[in-house]
Parts: structure tokens; C-alpha cells; sequence
């Protein structure tokens, strides 16, 4: 795993576009998915330090990903990413595991200080 | 809330919410008289796209109608370009989402659907097919216009004084 891979999940070109490119000017690298089943497939095959996942997307959304990810019990970090803000939905991304909820649109800076500051305390990072 | 009331609250939210959301994109907007039923409001613009929405009390679509010369203000990155069609899809996403979570004030929570692409006749159909109030937003290239469609029981919306709810921008560290 590296600890400065970053997958991006999300169904809008422009987000992914974006995000992709604040993070990449900070020097991690990043691969990007559609959906939640190309998400899958990618966290597998690629296998980053991070996920940055969306929620409302086509064939499988952000928090059916997440929950097939098992976070719980794995090194993987994963950062919502959504316009959603229902406490019902963060509840349940936070029992499965990821470390954050991001709400649209959100400032490109801060996000790149929290993905940095989300790494630094993952297990991988410390161990590394 | 008296019907009368929850239209004014739902239009200074469409309002208000697009205006934020073009600002956050770095284009200026000045909203304009909104029209309720004139159909010739709507015209076809280079770039649209609608998104579904359901909810107690609401279900419709909410469209998104932009010419080319706005499209043109949007800063971008020269080595990671989106298109305009992908950047009108998600606007209109992230409109809905900021108008959904004003709406939780008010004790309606949406379902939002996908956002897709509209191109003139399927304009055309969303015309037909009724709409209840068009939004229109001059910038310096041009006029944008938000359309709202579908059924909306405006009595639904009744304000709580909750706000422990997440906005735009928050970031959370669980």
C-alpha cells in the first residue's frame, strides 16, 4: 500500500477532476473511479492509503461501497465527500468506519491539510 | 406553514442557494424577477441538466439552465479540464444538496436522484409536462435560469429551530 495514493470515487467529472488535481499538486497520487463498483474494483486492485468517496452515485453509492470495503478491518482511510449532510447517513458511514464526512463544495486547501492529516494518523503511516 | 408562506421560503431558498452556489464557483449572479407559469422564460441554453427529487410533501425535478459564456468564468486547472456538460451536472447536484439542506430546517428531507444531462427536447418535455416556477440569474455572460417542476404541498414546510445540521464546506473528522 502506498501511503500517498489517493482513489477518488465519485460520479461528477468536475469533482473528480478537481480533487485530483489540488492533491496531485501536493504530491500524492491518485487514481479515479465512477461509481461504487469501479470504486471497488480500483481500492483492490490499487490498493491506497485513502479513499475520497461520494455517496449518491449510479449502481452502487458511496455508503453501500464503503460498508463492502470493511474499513474496520483494514488500514484503508476513507473520507466522505457529498452534498448529503443528514445525520442519519454520517451515523452510518461512522459505524462503518470511515474517518470523516466532507460537505459540497468544500475549499480544496482545506480538504488536502485533512487527507494529510487523516494519513499521518492512519496505522500504515505511523509504522511506515 | 401557510402555503402562500412555504412558496416564499422554497423561492428565497432556490433563490439564495443559487446564488451561493455560482459565487462558490466565482461567477457573479444578481437574481431577477422569478415567473411562475410563462413557459417563454425558458429557453434553451448551451449547457443543462435536471436532477429528481421526492420527499414528503415534494417530488419533482429541478433544472439547471446555463449559457456557454458563464461556463467560460469557471476557473479550471489547464492539466485536469472538465467539460461543461459534466460542470452543469454537477452544479445542479450541488444545488439540490444545498437546497436539501435548508430544507431539514423545515422538516422535509429529500431523496435526491442522479443528475443528467438535458438536452432541448427533453427541455421541451419538462416544459409540456408543467412547470411551477422559473429562477433567472443575469451574470456578465449571459442569463442563467433554475426551473423548478413537478408537486410541491407547501404547508409541508414547518420550521424547526434544530441546527445541529452540517452545511457547505463543513469538513468532520469523526
Amino acid at each position: 500500500m502506498s501511503s500517498r495514493k489517493i482513489l477518488i470515487v465519485d460520479d461528477s467529472e468536475t469533482i473528480r477532476q478537481r480533487v485530483a488535481g489540488a492533491l496531485e499538486a501536493a504530491g500524492f497520487s491518485t487514481i479515479t473511479a465512477r461509481d461504487g463498483v469501479e470504486g471497488l474494483v480500483a481500492a483492490q486492485k490499487e490498493r491506497p492509503a485513502m479513499v475520497i468517496l461520494d455517496v449518491n452515485m449510479p449502481r452502487m453509492n458511496g455508503l453501500d461501497m464503503l460498508e463492502s470495503l470493511d474499513v474496520r478491518n483494514s488500514e484503508l482511510a476513507v473520507l466522505l465527500l457529498t452534498t448529503e449532510v443528514q445525520p442519519s447517513l454520517m451515523a452510518r458511514a461512522k459505524k462503518a468506519g470511515a474517518k470523516g464526512w466532507m460537505v459540497k463544495p468544500v475549499n480544496l486547501e482545506q480538504l488536502v491539510a485533512t487527507v494529510r492529516k487523516v494519513i499521518a494518523q492512519a496505522p500504515a503511516a505511523v509504522s511506515a | 406553514m401557510a402555503p402562500q408562506d412555504g412558496r416564499a421560503v422554497l423561492e428565497t431558498m432556490i433563490q439564495s442557494s443559487t446564488v451561493d452556489l455560482f459565487h462558490a464557483a466565482g461567477i457573479a449572479v444578481a437574481p431577477l424577477p422569478s415567473t411562475r407559469v410563462d413557459p417563454s422564460a425558458i429557453t434553451s441554453r448551451a449547457l443543462m441538466a435536471t436532477i429528481s427529487f421526492n420527499g414528503n410533501g415534494m417530488a419533482g425535478t429541478l433544472g439547471m439552465l446555463v449559457p456557454a459564456g458563464a461556463f467560460e468564468l469557471v476557473k479550471q486547472d489547464p492539466l485536469r479540464p472538465f467539460t461543461g456538460a459534466a460542470w452543469v451536472q454537477d452544479s445542479v447536484n450541488q444545488l439540490l444538496g444545498r437546497i436539501k439542506a435548508r430544507l431539514l430546517q423545515f422538516q422535509v428531507t429529500l431523496q435526491m436522484g442522479l443528475p443528467m444531462k438535458l438536452d432541448e427536447t427533453g427541455l421541451k418535455q419538462l416544459v409540456k409536462g408543467g412547470i411551477l416556477a422559473t429562477y433567472r440569474f443575469r451574470t456578465l455572460r449571459g442569463e442563467i435560469a433554475v426551473t423548478l417542476s413537478g408537486k410541491v404541498d407547501y404547508s409541508k414546510l414547518n420550521y424547526s429551530n434544530q441546527t445541529s445540521f452540517a452545511s457547505e464546506g463543513d469538513i468532520i473528522i469523526f
